[in-house]
């Protein structure tokens, strides 16, 4: 495990390459969490509202990105 | 390839060229690009020195080898859209976050989001519905997927072909004789 100081300094790398493709991949990263923490919530039964609550975006935001998605899951059960 | 799943071609093509796509799929994944095209599909015919398809650019004197080279520009390896050593500059460690999500979503479930998911150049969609065209019936070979490669006249592989003058007609000429 690095220092905190270490990721610091990492963090603010001299580099943009490095810099740049690590805000890329944290923001891949985030989507991926996102996309699977929602469709679960959604199976344990959360409504739109509940989650967008959390995530901080509105209820249609939420909806409209993954709601489609859902319909198609379902209608291959 | 579990990737491919969610927009799989199978709802625009058929279950028969599942495979070519799953190898070219697999060849995207080794070099990190985060979509699979015709040039994937390509590199895993040529390498298939037994195969239809190189059969094919033999008799209209092209090697495998030559169709190699010529592929390795589009090929080269990039940094896959998650990328660990971004994240490790962070200080992220992305095993021990995959550990963590696995625990609660299962084997593989990163992988299997849409935001980790491979895209499918539309190009190459058309080159495997052709390549089925091709076939009429006959089990697809790779041949067949060569001549849907062909048939799309602005995709990655049709271009890299037209260096050696590899044409449709041509090809198919060719598979058309082998096949009588």
């Amino acid at each position: 495990m690095a220092e905190p100081s270490e990721v610091v300094a990492q963090t603010a790398s001299d580099d943009p390459e490095v810099g740049l493709s690590g805000v890329a991949s944290l923001r891949a990263l985030v989507e991926a969490v996102e996309e699977l923490q929602v469709r679960r919530a959604r199976e344990l039964g959360w409504s739109w509202q509940q989650i967008a609550g959390l995530l901080g975006v509105s209820k249609q935001a939420v909806h409209q990105k993954y709601g489609k998605g859902e319909r198609k899951r379902r209608s291959l059960r | 390839m579990r990737l491919l799943r969610r927009r799989s071609v199978g709802e625009s093509a058929r279950p028969e060229a599942e495979p070519y796509l799953a190898a070219g799929a697999d060849e995207a994944r080794r070099l990190g690009h985060s979509y699979v095209g015709t040039e994937h599909v390509l590199a895993v015919l040529v390498r298939n020195r037994s195969g239809g398809a190189t059969r094919v650019l033999e008799e209209l004197e092209t090697s495998a080898a030559q169709v190699e080279g010529a592929l390795a520009c589009w090929l080269a390896p990039s940094k896959s859209k998650i990328d660990p050593e971004a994240l490790a500059a962070l200080g992220i460690d992305l095993d021990a976050v995959r550990e963590r999500l696995e625990e609660t979503f299962g084997p593989g479930a990163l992988e299997e989001t849409r935001a980790a998911c491979l895209g499918i150049c539309p190009r190459l969609k058309r080159a495997l519905l052709s390549a089925l065209e091709h076939a009429e019936g006959n089990p697809l070979g790779d041949e067949h997927i060569l001549l849907g490669m062909l048939s799309v006249p602005d995709c990655v592989a049709a271009c890299v072909l037209a260096e050696f003058d590899v044409s449709l007609e041509a090809a198919a000429a060719v598979v058309a004789t082998s096949s009588e």
